[in-house]
């Protein structure tokens, strides 16, 4: 590049030396511009504000969802509480309404009376053994142990890699997903 | 303008002493939070404001009879209250309960209208067991003032609407017994209104008051969602099936009640129970109460009479018991149904003379005579033979002296005193073989011919509950043998022996088509001036088919005044309970059972010899 200095004056010999170091220092710095630097911080550290904010982005939304269900829970269980009022109560309700009393009125009101025994006719009924009494339950069996939580809540990922396997190879002719 | 080369610029300056300062507030507050008081604080706040302390009353049991009717169960109902915070009308909630509830406006209104700090919750309860449909009507009342407040624009005239803020109801169970009065005795009462400390009284609910409860539970329930866990499983207490019959049990109380009234008696019992397995499947009694109405109880049960007489009672029994004295005499071979007796009209036991209740002599008897002609001369003669040694071990193994351990709260028994004791003289052996001279309860009595009735000579554990039903499973209640205190012989003979006597008698307790055994009892009352004349205790003790017992009947009337007389006052009654109870068994009469069992053996034979 040249000026327009006298190339016989020192101040301009000066001068072309400034120059040439400052385009030499120039065609050195252009490749490692110094903003490059500041960009490159700037980047690390929006990168990781980014990956902060994802993760809190991903704990809120868990705790909101988990806050969510808790909620429902509550509902649920409030509703359970009060449809086992409502069921024991219609029991009693159906009872009152074919209580002795309430059947007996209601029996006179469509005519019929007492039977006598003289009345009554006694037919033999193969296989019938008479009148059972009451079963409200079942009888009392043994119980099985069943796992309270499923194993998909307790399980590590390789455990669940390697069930996977298994069942993949005591499946034949292709799987079901 | 600032220089760069320079000392330390303003700027600088005041960023570092800012920065400073914001470092020094951050160290102080996580030095706050660290510090023991913070936590305490925290520990406090959570448990106040984190978590709400709760308490879960499991469902009361419910009490079925054999066939599955309900006999006591739980009805939802409401209690209803105000949060003095928020209550900003009282003078029309005080109106609306009034006219809806009839409770007194005046009492409502200065319920709501007390002084207090409006700061804090303030809550009254105005009313308690409200029914869901009176709920229902101040739901609706109270919505359509709501929405009329909600479309008024002008504030001032929203505010003089009439209004129900701050009243709330709440849902609980309450105890409930649909066939009100029936059965009241042997189901006892649960306590429902004291909500905090209800308890079963008497009979079922009282005996088996731990089992129908549950256990409640209290636990810290978080208010946060966030740290909601999971509800504690309450089970409801356990269910209770009797061996109670619900058509038997009333038509027993509606003929005790009809022979009480016809008679002018005091009271009346009676007890039906199964023989073959000890099932009470009946136990009819007065007076009697709507455990609905449980406050009654003072009214209905004047101190000192008994929730129950079946078991809360004891009297002197009289000539049923003869039934006992006449099978531990043949049981202990002593006699035979032929042995001849001289009847004379009085002997001598323990130097004291005893005679016929008629103070008449009967001549020539034998042991099927005595029995039917009631004679206690005969009676004590038996005693005599048989010593007071075996006749006392017989009436111990009978199960006379000591509770039988029926599943009712209240049984009460009375000592019984035997050769040896202290106020035992030699006469008690005569007046005891025919009843005299000890007491018992009906229930005892009941048992005690029960062995008699029952094929093999045992003696079932009378029993109400047949089974109960626990975390959605029916546990059975075995029966159980509490003694055999005579043979499967003895048994049928004494059966025969007693038939024989109703049908030469031709009793009133004789029932048509129906082959029974029995025996009348008219017992003396015992006063402080010695026995009443006037006034008895009269009873009757049957059971059958005598060929296949299946049931036994106790009848006892107190102090009837139409007559003092058992064959005429408590033996029809036996008749009549026995004429309604075999239909609702499902019993036929003997001549057709016997035929359908000569039907039905050879076809049973056919299909063995077909297998």
């Amino acid at each position: 590049m040249e000026t327009l200095l006298d190339q016989n004056d020192f101040g301009s010999w000066s001068k072309r030396e400034t120059v040439a170091t400052k385009t030499k220092r120039l065609n050195q710095a252009y490749p490692q511009a110094p903003w490059r630097l500041q960009t490159q911080r700037g980047a690390v550290i929006l990168l990781v504000a980014i990956l902060g904010a994802s993760i809190l982005w991903v704990m809120v939304s868990v705790t909101v969802q988990a806050a969510s269900a808790g909620l429902e829970i509550q509902n649920l269980e409030e509703e359970k509480e009060i449809l086992q009022r409502q069921i024991a109560g219609m029991h009693t309700e159906i009872a009152n309404l074919t209580s002795k009393k309430v059947m007996e009125r209601r029996a006179q009101d469509l005519g019929f009376v007492a039977v006598q025994p003289e009345d009554v006719t006694f037919v033999v009924v193969p296989g019938y053994t008479g009148r059972s009494s009451m079963l409200a339950a079942p009888p009392p069996r043994s119980k099985i142990q069943q796992p309270l939580i499923k194993p998909a809540y307790t399980q590590s990922l390789w455990e669940w890699m390697l069930e996977g396997i298994l069942e993949m190879d005591q499946m034949s002719g292709g799987f079901t997903p | 303008m600032i220089e760069k080369n320079g000392p330390i610029s303003r700027f600088n300056l005041v960023g570092g002493a800012l920065s400073l300062a914001g470092l020094f507030i951050f160290i102080w507050m996580i030095r706050i939070q660290l510090s023991p008081s913070a936590q305490q604080i925290k520990e406090n706040a959570k448990w106040q404001y984190q978590y709400v302390l709760k308490t879960f009353y499991p469902e009361r049991g419910n009490i079925y009879d054999r066939w599955g009717h309900l006999m006591a169960g739980n009805t939802e109902v409401y209690e209803l209250g105000a949060d003095l915070r928020y209550v900003n009308d009282p003078q029309t909630i005080a109106v609306t309960l009034s006219s809806i509830l009839g409770l007194e406006s005046q009492t409502v209104y200065d319920s709501l209208t007390l002084e207090g700090d409006n700061n804090v919750p303030r809550y009254v309860v105005l009313a308690n067991s409200v029914s869901p449909a009176k709920i229902d009507e101040i739901r609706a009342i109270k919505k359509n003032y709501d929405e009329a407040y909600e479309q008024e624009e002008d504030p001032k005239r929203a505010n003089a609407l009439p209004s129900l803020d701050g009243l709330m109801w709440t849902a609980y169970l309450q105890r409930s017994y649909p066939e009100h009065e029936l059965g009241s005795n042997i189901l006892g009462f649960y306590s429902y209104l004291d909500r905090n400390s209800g308890h079963g009284y008497f009979g079922v609910e009282g005996n088996y008051n731990h089992l129908l409860a549950g256990q409640p539970v209290q636990m810290m329930v978080p208010v946060d969602p966030y740290l909601i866990e999971e509800a504690p499983e309450i089970p409801p207490g356990v269910s209770l099936v009797l061996t109670i019959d619900r058509e038997i049990q009333a038509m027993a109380e509606r003929i005790v009640d009809e022979a009480v009234a016809e008679n002018g008696a005091v009271s009346g019992t009676i007890v039906i129970m199964d023989p073959r397995n000890g099932d009470m499947l009946a136990i009819a009694t007065t007076p009697r109460m709507d455990p609905n109405e449980y406050w009654e109880y003072g009214k209905i049960f004047p101190d000192p009479t008994p929730f129950n007489r079946a078991i809360g009672q004891t009297y002197e029994p009289g000539s049923v018991f003869k039934v006992l004295t006449m099978a531990a005499a043949i049981d202990a071979g002593v006699v035979a149904p032929g042995t001849p007796f001289l009847d004379t009209g009085v002997i001598n036991v323990g130097g004291v003379p005893i005679y016929n209740w008629d103070r008449g002599a009967w001549g020539p008897q034998d042991m099927v005579g005595c029995m039917q002609h009631s004679l206690n001369v005969c009676l004590a003669w038996i005693a005599t033979q048989l010593g007071p040694t075996n006749f006392y071990n017989y009436m111990q193994a009978f199960g006379l002296g000591h509770r039988t351990g029926i599943d009712l709260a209240g049984e009460v028994t009375w000592p019984l005193s035997v050769a040896g004791d202290p106020n035992w003289y030699p006469v008690n052996l005569g007046t005891n073989s025919f009843g005299q001279g000890l007491a018992a309860t009906p229930l005892q009595m009941i048992t005690a011919v029960s062995a008699v009735a029952n094929p093999e000579g045992k003696m079932m554990m009378p029993r109400v509950l047949k089974a109960t039903i626990e975390n959605g499973e029916q546990y059975n209640n075995p029966p159980m043998i509490i003694g055999q205190p005579i043979s499967g012989e003895t048994s049928h003979t004494m059966g025969e022996m007693l038939a024989q006597s109703l049908e030469v008698e031709s009793s009133e307790a004789l029932v048509e088509g129906y082959r029974v055994a029995g025996k009348t009892g008219t017992g003396e009352i015992p006063t402080p001036s010695g026995y009443s004349t006037n006034l008895t205790n009269t009873s009757f003790v049957g059971w059958g088919p005598v060929d296949d017992p299946r049931f036994v009947v106790y009848v006892w009337l107190e102090k009837p005044s139409s007559s003092m007389w058992g064959s005429v006052v408590a033996a029809p009654i036996f008749s009549d309970v026995v004429t309604e109870l075999v239909v609702l068994l499902d019993l036929p009469p003997d001549a057709i059972r016997q035929q359908l069992a000569e039907q039905v053996a050879p076809a049973n034979q056919n299909a063995l010899a077909n297998q």
